[in-house]
């Protein structure tokens, strides 16, 4: 409401958006270079998972069956560890954003004086903040997005190749809208602290903190979701036979002759395509924006307090 | 009480202006004045009397605890694009260079944004717009941070005392900078500083803090009129028996040297003297209890009328 009396009344116009956003931009080209340094990397490592480097446990699937998969043929089981390692790299990410938050995009300013020297200008705290947000926001959002969409992709083509167990499980039901969303939760709880804290190092320490608990209730352990079920020791993997038909595993391993004796010429699995993962995904991507809007908003009252906006 | 157009516009006014840091007590309390437009000020105290505070408060940095502020007709924050604010510490980004944090100024304030004047104050100091930040020694990045506030051509400019990293040669240039441009455009400037003798030269107007609130207040030619320096023998008693107000007094030799704020005319028995500024200022800071004088200009109009 005051804004909109300012506007009414004040004769020189707020600074173009366009303005604010090029100054966040410069003042954090590290941090946006090292982000898209990030994305291109991930990206890339999915790309090769969903290509190339799933022709080896693609072959031992197609021979063996999933015993092909966890007897260590060449590096067929070493793709199901490194099929873990983008997730790995992205939780890392999340991690990295939430710290960039809490340090240097709000507390070093406070800190150092900056925050000051930019609200002294024609920007007014809110914007600031606002423009402080939304910039590294957007960029968050675009990354991980689409490293998301990448990842589900490669599940969709790869995940047959992952032994069953615990970890394809949280690893399925985690990655969606939700990993998008965490980081973003991260970044207004880092904001929200870093102004709170107005000092670099507690407010990396306590940011660090504050997305470790999301971490640790991300993967299944939110409260509302409840338990999913106990991991399925069934492979689902099917053996084909030379008339087509699709049989049990003959439980052959990697002995050709007894492959041959079951007119085995192939293998298919399909796994863990669940009726609950929307459900579970949306409930959690909705409960992480609602946390993010409390979080921002928090923000937003904490700074309104400490300085006069206008 | 209506407002009458002859009166100087307002630049800045404090009515009952409090601000309380935790419980550390305050550093501004009651604190009322008003500063008309046009005028060079000094603000002068002692350390923490709340120098950094007001000017804070004043530039929409900081909420007051308690009390109103009044900036160039709107609450403090409001005109942002018209008030030009250089803390103590001339915060800056030190991963830019010179010429990306001339180019933020242009980018952040692009209704008002007079680049030539910020590289002139630049290039004066032979400072390489290339350079970061990070490389500059503290008086290089006060010019820069100087450059900064005036190029967004303020009506007010809060100085937290700019000079205090400067050495004497660029210290007396860059004044000479901020003086002209101010006369120039009329710009209303409050500047802290320490250096009493610099101010002299510099402002028209002096705020003197004290205990959280204006001590003196006005003019610095009618500050200085309303004051003597007496000499001779009696006692600040036969001073103050004549209403002359002592603010501070001691023994010269067989008799008595004392600063009087004047009520009428010394008795003959005084040789009198104008004082200097720095005697003016000293003797406040000395003596914390002597009355609060505001000349009629810099004192506060009535609630009703601010309200």
């Amino acid at each position: 409401m005051s804004a909109l009396t300012l506007e009414a009344a004040a004769p020189a116009p707020a600074p173009p958006r366009s303005g604010l956003v090029r100054t966040v931009l410069r003042l954090h080209r590290a941090a946006l270079w090292i982000w898209l340094a990030f994305v291109a990397g991930t990206a890339g490592l999915l790309l090769w998972l969903l290509g190339p480097g799933a022709d080896t446990a693609q072959r031992a699937l197609d021979t063996y069956g999933y015993s092909g998969l966890i007897m260590a043929m060449g590096s067929a089981d070493e793709y199901s560890s490194r099929f873990y390692y983008a997730d790995t790299l992205l939780t890392v990410g999340s991690f990295a954003v939430a710290l960039f938050a809490g340090g240097p995009l709000i507390a070093r300013e406070l800190e150092t004086g900056t925050a000051q020297l930019a609200w002294t200008q024609s920007v007014s705290p809110v914007r600031w903040l606002a423009a402080k947000l939304a910039v590294p926001a957007a960029f968050v959002v675009a990354g991980t997005g689409l490293l998301t969409l990448l990842y589900h992709q490669l599940w969709t083509a790869h995940g047959n190749l992952l032994i069953a167990g615990i970890q394809p499980r949280a690893l399925y039901f985690s990655l969606g809208p939700a990993t998008v969303a965490a980081p973003l939760l991260g970044l207004a709880l880092g904001a929200l602290i870093g102004l709170a804290v107005r000092r670099t190092l507690p407010a990396l320490a306590f940011s660090g903190f504050a997305y470790f608990l999301v971490y640790a209730f991300r993967g299944n352990h939110w409260p509302f979701q409840g338990r999913y079920q106990a991991p399925e020791l069934h492979s689902r993997s099917r053996a084909i036979t030379a008339t087509g038909a699709r049989v049990a595993d003959p439980d052959c391993y990697d002995d050709k002759a007894c492959l041959a004796k079951h007119h085995v010429v192939g293998f298919s699995r399909e796994y863990l395509p669940s009726s609950d993962y929307w459900p579970r995904q949306l409930l959690e991507t909705g409960v992480l924006l609602a946390l993010t809007a409390v979080a921002v908003a928090l923000a937003f009252g904490l700074l309104r307090r400490r300085a006069a906006t206008g | 009480m209506s407002s009458t157009s002859t009166a100087p516009a307002v630049a800045l006014e404090a009515s009952g202006l409090g601000k309380r840091y935790g419980r550390q007590g305050a550093a501004l309390e009651d604190c009322s004045f008003r500063l008309p437009a046009g005028r060079i000020s000094a603000l002068v105290g002692p350390n923490g009397a709340g120098k950094s505070t007001l000017l804070a408060m004043a530039a929409g940095l900081l909420r007051p605890t308690s009390g109103t502020l009044t900036v160039l007709d709107g609450a403090p924050g409001e005109h942002r694009d018209r008030v030009a604010h250089l803390a103590q510490n001339k915060p800056l980004y030190p991963q830019l260079t010179i010429a990306e944090t001339l180019s933020m100024g242009a980018e952040l304030n692009p209704a008002r944004w007079d680049a030539a004047c910020a590289a002139r104050i630049v290039e004066q100091g032979g400072l390489d717009p290339k350079s970061r930040i990070r490389s500059l020694s503290g008086g290089q990045r006060t010019r820069v941070a100087l450059a900064l506030a005036l190029g967004k051509r303020p009506e007010l400019m809060l100085l937290d005392e700019p000079m205090a990293d400067l050495d004497p040669l660029a210290r007396h240039e860059l004044m000479g900078t901020l003086m002209a441009d101010a006369a120039e455009h009329g710009t209303t400037v409050l500047m802290s500083s320490h250096i009493v003798a610099e101010l002299a030269d510099a402002c028209d107007h002096l705020l003197l803090l004290g205990g959280g609130r204006v001590r003196l207040g006005g003019g610095i030619d009618d500050l200085l009129t309303a004051h003597t320096v007496v000499t001779g023998r009696g006692t600040p008693e036969d001073l103050t028996r004549r209403g002359h107000t002592v603010i501070e007094s001691r023994t010269a030799g067989r008799g008595l040297t004392a600063l009087v704020r004047r009520d009428g005319p010394v008795d003959e028995g005084w040789a009198t003297e104008e004082p200097s500024l720095e005697e003016l200022v000293l003797a406040h800071l000395r003596a914390p209890a002597a009355p609060a004088l505001l000349t009629p200009s810099t004192t506060p109009a009535p609630q009703a009328v601010t309200a």
